[in-house]
């Protein structure tokens, strides 16, 4: 069996090395509940034995980031499950990796918060410029935060469209009611549907 | 049978083996663990003598008993009921379950004297708080719809708990007779054992005192044999319980 | 509880006290059995004058757990992360688990006959199967999508145990070994009462027979008031370090 091969910036890395080179949010937040919100982000840091001083100087920096200044000493029973995921996201960003990986981070939210968080991490997004892979599945997600939407198929998953999105940034909820949206929207559908089928 | 099963009954089988051969080996004094065979072999010998201890000590079991699964559920659907009891009383309740409640024992003998009266006292007193825990905890997370329709229809108290409350909250009712029923079991043969002129507890402290290493297991054998079919009398309860709700 | 209900149930205890002395004062009640509770007081000064009394428990007690927390425990965490050997003896635990094990002291002076050593093997046997069950649940309590997060994020194996498990299983451990702890001293007590030539279950056993009454009810209050203050603190330690238990 292969060694899984990821390619970052070009270069071909070993899983190994993956951890500080890629942020993980996962669909839980998967927060530790004994840490408050500021030693949560902190943690990949404290793993890789930085200073507290310094890490929680960056945790910090990220927590403000996320939009959470204040929030720092709470722990993850006294927030909310959108404000778990903005700590996940900070977390995720703290190393300053190159790759966000983020697994349909929103799934278990609320349509509200979904639809808050999502413009929050167009504007970190604008302010890091960090490549994001974002898995998602809906469509409404998919074409809003995307600049380029790879459909996979089920089972075997293959890719079976790569679609870029030409809408304008900075995005606005105006937007998706736009016909460009709606087009795309529908050319990713396509895909699904044809696929549900089989 | 699956691997797992033929595993667990090597192993108790293993067990059972080594309680037979280790003792007979020498590898275990006898008078510390004597052979399986030998604490049975008493308890048939003897048996006239373990059988005639059976009626007070299931008597006794049989009153407290009684007294901690009727008082405790009673009172268990009471207090559960009410929010404000359960704000007072489980706090403390919970503190006192710390009580070392053995303690108590010489305080029955000094009221009750040697007979059963002593060891009823105390082995209701040892079962009552755990007991009565078990049953606020099953009314407590009754929903509260349940009791205020009952009396929306003009139901009074006591028909509210038998005919509302007390079939609700069954499971944990069952699950609180089964604790009780265990302590009670418990309380009256320890009773027995530190000062008592009769029933199994006494028979086992007598032979301990006489330094007879089977009679005391085969007492223990017993009393373990007890408290198993007990277990699995109110196992099958609850069973029959849930299935009935379950319908 | 609210302000007015621990006014409600302080005033309930001090009013039953009050009852008692009253009676107790008017000869309404047979002194022999139930002195009034300012003799009882009276003798529970003198009682705690010699601080000893309670030495013998104390030490014993602790002697036991001390050996039967991290036996307890280590059974515990072999059961859980062993495969098979968990499921193998799982049943076996468990029933074990439920056997009264007061029944078992006659055998422990069998063996040991009745000695410090007796006691601290029947403390220990009583203990240890709470803290085995303890054991097992603390390991399965640690949910694993935080060992995944923890290892995405490059942590070695000891950073594992040391950031995730440890933290995760605390409050779990701690509430089992307040429990042992208190089995513990029911179980070393029951020694003292059974057969001892000192400690204050043998104290307790033999004020009751020469019908000592006020000396008897002042070690009782002693020895549930000790006990009370031991799980208290215990539990005080427990609450503290399991805070983020809560659900908002």
């Amino acid at each position: 069996m292969t060694r899984p091969l990821v390619a970052i910036r070009g270069v071909s890395q070993r899983f190994g090395a993956m951890p500080r080179k890629v942020g993980v949010i996962f669909q839980e937040a998967n927060l530790l509940p004994w840490l408050s919100a500021i030693d949560n982000v902190a943690f990949p840091l404290k793993l890789r034995r930085v200073p507290k001083s310094e890490r929680l100087e960056a945790a910090a920096r990220m927590l403000a980031l996320t939009g959470l200044a204040g929030f720092e000493s709470r722990l993850p029973h006294q927030l909310s499950g959108g404000m778990n995921q903005r700590v996940a996201i900070a977390r995720g960003l703290v190393q300053n990796p190159a790759v966000l990986l983020m697994d349909e981070p929103f799934a278990s939210l609320d349509e509200q918060t979904r639809m808050v968080l999502g413009d929050e991490l167009l504007r970190i997004w604008s302010e890091t410029r960090k490549t994001v892979l974002f898995v998602t599945h809906s469509l409404n997600e998919a074409v809003y935060l995307a600049d380029r939407v790879v459909v996979l198929s089920a089972r075997p998953g293959r890719v079976v469209d790569d679609v870029a999105v030409d809408l304008p940034r900075p995005r606005s909820f105006a937007m998706s009611s736009s016909e460009r949206f709606g087009i795309l929207k529908d050319r990713i559908w396509q895909h699904i549907k044809h696929a549900e089928r089989r | 049978m699956t691997r797992l099963r033929l595993g667990q009954v090597a192993l108790y089988l293993g067990i059972l083996a080594a309680w037979e051969m280790l003792p007979r080996a020498g590898v275990v004094p006898r008078l510390f663990v004597p052979p399986l065979s030998e604490a049975l072999g008493t308890l048939v010998a003897d048996r006239r003598e373990y059988l005639g201890s059976l009626p007070t000590t299931f008597g006794e079991i049989a009153v407290s008993y009684v007294i901690v699964c009727g008082g405790g559920i009673l009172a268990g659907q009471l207090i559960g009921a009410s929010a404000a009891a359960r704000r007072m009383l489980l706090p403390v309740l919970r503190s006192a379950y710390a009580v070392p409640l053995v303690v108590l024992y010489p305080v029955m003998m000094v009221w009750f004297g040697l007979g059963s009266e002593s060891k009823i006292a105390f082995a209701s007193i040892y079962a009552f708080i755990p007991t009565l825990l078990t049953a606020v905890a099953g009314v407590a997370a009754l929903s509260p719809a349940l009791a205020e329709t009952a009396r929306a229809f003009g139901a009074t108290r006591a028909q509210q708990i038998l005919y509302v409350s007390l079939p609700a909250s069954l499971p944990s009712m069952v699950a609180a007779l089964r604790l009780g029923g265990a302590l009670v079991i418990v309380g009256v043969i320890v009773a027995q054992m530190l000062g008592a002129a009769d029933g199994l507890g006494y028979l086992i402290t007598r032979h301990r005192t006489l330094l007879n290493s089977p009679g005391v297991y085969a007492g223990i054998v017993l009393v373990l044999g007890i408290t198993g079919m007990h277990e699995v009398l109110l196992r099958r309860l609850e069973q029959k319980v849930a299935a009935y709700r379950q319908s | 509880m609210r302000r007015h209900e621990r006014f409600i149930v302080a005033a309930g205890v001090l009013g039953l006290l009050g009852l008692w002395e009253a009676l107790a004062r008017l000869g309404r009640l047979d002194a022999s059995l139930a002195p009034a509770p300012s003799t009882i007081l009276q003798a529970l000064g003198r009682l705690l004058r010699r601080p000893e009394v309670l030495q013998s428990l104390g030490v014993t007690a602790l002697a036991a757990f001390v050996i039967a927390v991290p036996m307890g425990l280590l059974i515990g965490f072999t059961l859980a992360e062993v495969p098979g050997l968990g499921g193998l003896l799982r049943p076996l635990v468990n029933f074990l688990f439920g056997v009264p094990k007061s029944i078992f002291l006659p055998v422990f002076i069998l063996v040991f006959g009745v000695s410090i050593p007796q006691k601290i093997a029947f403390g220990v046997f009583t203990t240890i199967f709470v803290l085995i069950m303890g054991g097992i649940a603390a390991v399965q309590s640690v949910p694993p999508e935080l060992v995944t997060v923890s290892r995405v994020y490059g942590a070695s194996r000891l950073q594992i145990i040391r950031e995730i498990y440890l933290p995760a299983m605390a409050p779990i451990l701690l509430e089992s070994a307040r429990l042992g702890m208190v089995f513990n001293i029911t179980a070393v007590l029951l020694c003292e009462i059974y057969g001892a030539r000192d400690g204050i279950g043998y104290r307790i056993a033999a004020w009751g027979e020469n019908l000592q009454m006020p000396q008897l009810y002042a070690a009782l209050v002693l020895v549930a008031v000790a006990a009370v203050a031991v799980n208290e603190a215990l539990r005080l330690v427990e609450s503290r370090l399991g805070a983020w238990r809560q659900r908002s």
